[in-house]
């Protein structure tokens, strides 16, 4: 599971990155991959890049402001939410990105037809659910 | 560039006097005028303020990092204060908050201030550091706990 996320708050100085640090801490301890892009009082630091975004399975943007390149993330499944649930409660959000990736794989799933569903189904299954071995 | 260059132990009270979270910004913020942080308090103080009205800056788990970015701060500067009984600053987790943070930036802040305050407002997440600040009863404990953790 590879996530990526933003935070961003008006002010720019403490809450974005707490909100960043709240979000690493919680995936390394859930042991998912991520890394937070900061919109904050110093610009933009630790730009996701565009293969990190296109090979990510969820977006998490914790702001509390309009951010720039939000376009970036066109057809991707994106949690959003205020910086502040970031800090609160980063590994609920985690969690809930997680779900939103599991929900993805169902739908996609239920609107597969092939010549050997039930093989093509455990192949769906094995890539979505890889991660969880891997832990 | 050390982060008590800009947490100066001059900065740290370690017994709030006062109760209630205007009181508490008031009290810090006379800290930082004290030690020639600030170009004009009221308007500081003001800014501080409208920043809370936006959102509170109690972000749980007894930690609350009020701040104001203003003209009427000469210098970047962080106050810090604690409450053992604690002071309600209005956060969702309903926890009164036991280590208050105020932070001061002037309207174009030296980028590196900007860095130390983002590695500070990093710190608070850690439980093992906030609980040392808490139990820290002196000045130096405090810094000692802030330069551990870089």
């Amino acid at each position: 599971m590879k996530l990526v996320g933003i935070t961003a708050c008006p002010t720019g100085i403490a809450h974005t990155y707490m909100a960043a640090e709240a979000l690493e801490e919680a995936a390394a301890e859930l042991g998912y991959n991520i890394k937070v892009e900061t919109q904050g009082s110093m610009g933009i630091e630790n730009e996701l890049t565009e293969a990190e975004i296109a090979s990510a399975d969820a977006i998490i943007l914790a702001v509390d402001m309009s951010i720039s390149g939000e376009d970036r993330f066109w057809g991707k499944p994106v949690l959003k939410c205020g910086v502040s649930e970031a800090i609160k409660n980063p590994t609920a959000l985690i969690l809930q990105a997680v779900k939103l990736v599991e929900k993805e794989g169902d739908d996609l799933e239920e609107n597969f037809s092939g010549d050997n569903p039930h093989e093509e189904k455990k192949e769906k299954k094995r890539r979505l659910f890889g991660w969880l071995n891997q832990k | 560039m050390k982060i008590t260059e800009i947490l100066h132990p001059n900065l740290i009270k370690m017994t709030l006097n006062a109760s209630s979270k205007e009181e508490v910004i008031k009290e810090l913020a006379d800290l930082l005028e004290e030690n020639g942080f600030l170009l004009n308090k009221d308007e500081y103080i003001n800014e501080v303020f409208h920043r809370e009205a936006l959102g509170s800056t109690g972000v749980g788990m007894g930690v609350a990092i009020p701040h104001g970015k203003s003209t009427a701060v000469k210098e970047a500067s962080v106050a810090f204060g604690k409450s053992i009984p604690g002071v309600n600053f209005g956060s969702a987790d309903h926890s009164l908050a036991h280590l208050i943070f105020l932070i001061a930036v002037p309207e174009n802040s030296d980028q590196q201030h900007l860095k130390i305050l983002a590695t500070l407002s990093r710190m608070l997440i850690h439980q093992e550091f906030r609980e040392r600040l808490f139990r820290a009863k002196t000045v130096e404990e405090v810094l000692r706990a802030i330069e551990s953790r870089k």
